[in-house]
């Protein structure tokens, strides 16, 4: 794993800054809503999702060696285990490099108690992370409805594999 | 055998075609979450700088 600081910047918000042998700088963001123009109109939404931010800080360009995922893995487990009702949200676009980093930590995660919801729209997805024991799922798939349905007018229904 | 967290997860699609409207929304949530990850990457190398 590489090397990472923690910045608290509040109660909802930090910052990790991880630094990889070459000396790439990675910032991870999870990022409070309550500073953000973003809004749910939702208190329990508002409250405790969280917005992940993954960016980086050197000239070179995006690249997610495995070592880098695997600590930003590490950093994102130990939020959802750690931390009270948290709900990790991500907006990226479809076959961006962060969607199949994304898609990386789902298909390796082996942790029985995390759940997520994700919602494909045009040609973007909107990932809501949690931990089961914290956050109820029910509450979540229905805050998330009302929501898409009074912001952005969409009906949703689930994907046929 | 434990369960995966990837047999759990839920995904959605819009039920009917995505309007307009939603689609100028969501270009603009877009631009807007490019712009706080330039101002995160922007804050971190001046808060770098002045360390130097």
């Amino acid at each position: 794993m590489l090397n990472y600081t923690e910045i608290n910047e509040s109660s909802t918000s930090s910052r990790f800054i991880i630094t990889t042998p070459q000396s790439n700088i990675t910032i991870l963001a999870f990022v409070g809503l309550e500073n953000e123009k973003m809004h749910f109109n939702n208190d329990f939404l508002q409250e405790n999702v969280v917005e992940m931010i993954v960016a980086s800080a050197s000239s070179n360009s995006e690249n997610y060696c495995k070592e880098l995922a695997l600590t930003i893995k590490y950093i994102f487990d130990f939020k959802l285990e750690k931390e009270e009702k948290t709900i990790i949200y991500i907006c990226i676009p479809k076959n961006s490099l962060k969607c199949q980093l994304m898609q990386r930590f789902i298909e390796s995660d082996d942790n029985a108690h995390f759940n997520y919801l994700s919602y494909n729209v045009e040609d973007n997805v909107f990932w809501f992370f949690f931990n089961e024991q914290k956050v109820s799922t029910v509450k979540t798939f229905n805050s998330l409805a009302k929501f898409f349905k009074d912001e952005y007018n969409i009906n949703f229904e689930t994907r046929d594999e | 055998m434990e369960k995966k967290f990837n047999t759990k997860g839920i995904e959605f699609v819009p039920k009917n075609a995505v309007s307009a409207e939603t689609k100028l929304k969501l270009s603009k949530l877009m631009d807007e979450k490019a712009e706080r990850l330039t101002k995160l990457v922007l804050d971190y190398k001046a808060s770098f700088l002045s360390l130097q």
